[in-house]
């Protein structure tokens, strides 16, 4: 009979510890209502970013945020982190200046669907082209919320929006598969009303080395939702429910069909951009291509 | 095993009478209250503690606790009455 | 350190020399060597050179590179600065130093991209969307390309704003014999104001309407929110949202034209006893200068007035050296930009007031400046 481990004594965080709690460590709660609308998913997200923080046991004064221009925008102030609440889109950008200027710093990058995928683009497929090691969580509410509900790139083909009257006619994205492509090294899918697994996939994303990208589903019931049949929050997190599905290795293309796929997609590892660029500043002080400066220049010196 | 208890407080100005807490609850232990549609306990005993209500409360209004575990030291602050 | 050197590189080593250990860019004819010599020079001091896909995104980068600590530089051209209008008016109303080098072009549209201009002068200041300040400075030698971008960056930072070193393709591109010191550590460069007792959240706690608030940089303090498009009431007062909005409009404005007197660099050459003042500024004061030595040797009376600073624009300065001056001439590499600010300057003091514009990727000949000169003294 082998002698039984001793129990180790850690510091786990206890998944369940109160929202009083988690508020007054992660969150910064104002003394007054969340500027988001009634319901809304932002709320829920944010509640499941602290306790992603909590699983993680983050030092928030480490912590930074990048954000730009949308419903969710606000929530980096309700978050217990420093945050750089930028122009539309340019929040991949800034976050990677962010994380090259100061590599210790966690670099969290909020943003919606219209905000990552329309104007920020360019940004975001570079940004995982990079494997820069950010965080992007994308708030995916079929469209552009803080302008009153306009279609964008995730918005689903024939759903009524402000400016589809007639039905959306264009087909969305799939933002996992772009960022696949794009070569992001993690990539998850969530919704939020699946409260846990969402907080399970942001913690795992955030400690990842290297650029993680998670796709939360968030219902906008008040826009797109009341357009399209579903005006109460809790139609919209039903429609998550029954319109969900595990990921697993042996799922088939027709279980998949018009469902949305969630858990961890994508996960491979690959070099991170702030190690490569040291790599790069080694190489260069050794070589010294200072162009004919004097060694006190080029930093050489010794 | 003993059943365990649970307190459900829930903050009447934070709720913005959503309709979540008491669509998601298991075992309806939440209702709602004219006739701003509030958000109150209707059967406290048949609650699990499975914070369902608390983690997806998008205003933070409710707190959902274990017999035995005190309030925190600093409550999530409240808005004024009336505030929008 | 004495040695043969090209604008960009001068260019490159002012901002090393002030700090600079973030540069994000996009190549664009003419500012790409500014680029490459950042490259190969900010590993070495231990910076980051990082490559964006476009110019807004390099903006950005460079805005999150201060937000979290380190000096940051681009540089653009013609397209890539009107891309970046959106980026610059942020960092502005953010407070979030970083420098603009733009690299003037011919233009508009592509233009002539090898071709050198000067016509993003008015683009400077009134670019960006909203009333918005600016500081803007003019190299008109190479080794000044080192001088005024080692200040573009201390500007920068102590006013927490976006500074632009307003040059040209002619200068980027040429080569000349430049003077530098040997030690940068040596130099002696301001830093961004930090808060008094050392730490606090709010980066934008300005106290009066004049004030550059103190910053904070991530991971410094406790938790600092940086909004570039927010309205920034004044601390410690009670303000209603329309009086936040007139404050915070008109500090950002103020807080740079309030220090006027220090920011407005200028060059006089005989201008004490000027008929004819020619007015220029970067590299088209050496037409200038010329055709003022050859006026002189001909019994003309011209004196030049080259402007360091572009923006805040010195009409004091202008309007104190033309009093005695019966006309005055603006060569200027495009269609009468500084000529307008002259004129607005000069209004109701009846000088006669001419330019000679060149939008042909040519620069000015003193033979041009002296031809106006004969026509505005007639």
């Amino acid at each position: 009979m082998t002698t039984p481990i001793a129990k180790q004594e850690t510091a786990r965080p206890n998944p369940m510890t109160n929202l009083d709690e988690l508020a007054a460590q992660y969150g910064v709660v104002p003394n007054a209502h969340f500027r988001y609308c009634p319901g809304c998913g932002l709320g829920m997200a944010q509640s499941a970013l602290m306790r992603a923080f909590q699983r993680l046991q983050l030092d928030m004064s480490q912590v930074a945020g990048a954000g730009g221009s949308g419903c969710y925008s606000i929530m980096g102030h309700y978050l217990n982190m420093g945050i750089l609440h930028g122009s539309h889109g340019r929040g991949c950008a800034m976050a990677t200046g962010m994380k090259l200027a100061n590599p210790k710093l966690k670099v969290v990058n909020l943003q919606g669907d219209g905000d990552l995928l329309s104007i920020g683009g360019n940004h975001f497929i570079h940004a995982a082209r990079r494997n820069i090691d950010i965080t992007v969580v994308m708030f995916n509410n079929f469209g552009y919320g803080d302008t009153g509900g306009q279609y964008g790139a995730t918005t689903p083909k024939g759903s009524y929006t402000e400016t589809s009257p007639y039905g959306m006619p264009e087909d969305p994205f799939d933002p996992c598969k772009l960022a696949v492509g794009a070569g992001a090294t993690f990539v998850a899918r969530s919704t939020v009303y699946h409260a846990v697994h969402l907080t399970k996939v942001l913690a795992e994303a955030i400690a990842w080395k290297g650029f993680s990208f998670v796709e939360v589903l968030q219902h906008c019931h008040v826009l797109w939702g009341k357009r399209n049949g579903m005006p109460k929050a809790s139609d919209m997190l039903n429609y998550y429910k029954e319109n969900s599905v595990h990921h697993t290795p042996r799922l088939t293309e027709e279980e998949q069909e018009g469902k949305f796929v969630l858990g961890v997609l994508h996960k491979k590892a690959r070099p991170e951009f702030c190690e490569e660029y040291e790599k790069v500043r080694k190489l260069a002080q050794e070589k010294g291509r200072g162009y004919g400066l004097s060694p006190l220049q080029t930093g050489s010196a010794t | 095993m003993a059943k365990k208890n649970y307190e459900v407080d829930i903050s009447e100005v934070r709720c913005r009478s959503c309709g979540v807490c008491w669509d998601v609850c298991p075992t309806k232990v939440l209702s709602w209250k004219a006739p701003l549609n509030k958000a109150i306990v209707q059967e406290l005993s048949a609650c699990t503690g499975c914070k369902l209500c608390e983690w997806l409360c998008p205003d933070f209004a409710i707190v959902v606790r274990a017999e035995g575990v005190p309030r925190f030291a600093t409550p999530i602050p409240e808005p004024p009455r009336g505030a929008i | 350190m004495r040695r043969l050197m090209m604008g960009a590189e001068s260019i490159c080593e002012g901002g090393i020399a002030a700090g600079v250990r973030f540069y994000a860019g996009y190549p664009i004819t003419p500012a790409t060597e500014v680029a490459e010599f950042m490259s190969a020079r900010l590993p070495q001091v231990g910076g980051t050179y990082v490559q964006m896909e476009d110019e807004l995104g390099s903006f950005s980068a460079c805005l999150g590179a201060s937000a979290a600590g380190v000096k940051a530089m681009t540089a653009s051209a013609g397209p890539g600065i009107a891309l970046q209008q959106n980026e610059i008016g942020q960092a502005i109303a953010g407070e979030i130093p970083c420098v603009l080098v733009n690299v003037g072009r011919h233009g508009p549209g592509i233009g002539n991209a090898t071709g050198s201009a000067q016509m993003e002068v008015m683009q400077a200041k009134y670019g960006p969307n909203g009333d918005c300040p600016m500081i803007a400075l003019s190299p008109s030698t190479v080794e000044e390309g080192f001088w005024l971008t080692l200040k573009c960056v201390e500007l920068a930072e102590r006013f927490r704003t976006v500074t632009i070193l307003l040059t040209e393709g002619l200068l980027a591109l040429q080569r000349a014999v430049v003077d530098l010191p040997e030690d940068y550590s040596k130099l002696e460069v301001h830093a961004r104001p930090r808060p008094a007792n050392g730490d606090y959240e709010n980066p934008y706690m300005a106290t009066s309407i004049t004030a550059v608030p103190p910053m904070v940089d991530f991971g410094q303090g406790p938790r600092s929110i940086y909004r570039t498009g927010g309205i920034q009431p004044q601390h410690g007062q009670v303000q209603t949202r329309f009086e936040a909005q007139d404050f915070s409009t008109r500090r950002l404005n103020l807080k740079v034209e309030s220090a006027r007197d220090e920011l407005i660099l200028v060059d006089k050459h005989q201008v004490e006893d000027a008929e004819v003042l020619y007015i220029s500024f970067g590299t088209q004061i050496h037409p200038a200068l010329e055709a003022m030595r050859i006026a002189r040797e001909r019994g003309v009376k011209a004196g030049c007035l080259r402007l360091v600073t572009l923006w805040p624009f010195p009409d004091d300065v202008v309007r104190e050296v033309a009093a005695n001056c019966r006309a005055v001439v603006v060569p200027e590499m495009n269609l009468g930009q500084v000529r307008g600010l002259v004129t607005q300057a000069l209004a109701g003091s009846g000088i006669r007031i001419a330019g000679v514009n060149h939008v042909n990727s040519l620069t000015i000949t003193p033979e041009e400046i002296l031809a106006t000169t004969q026509e505005v003294l007639a």
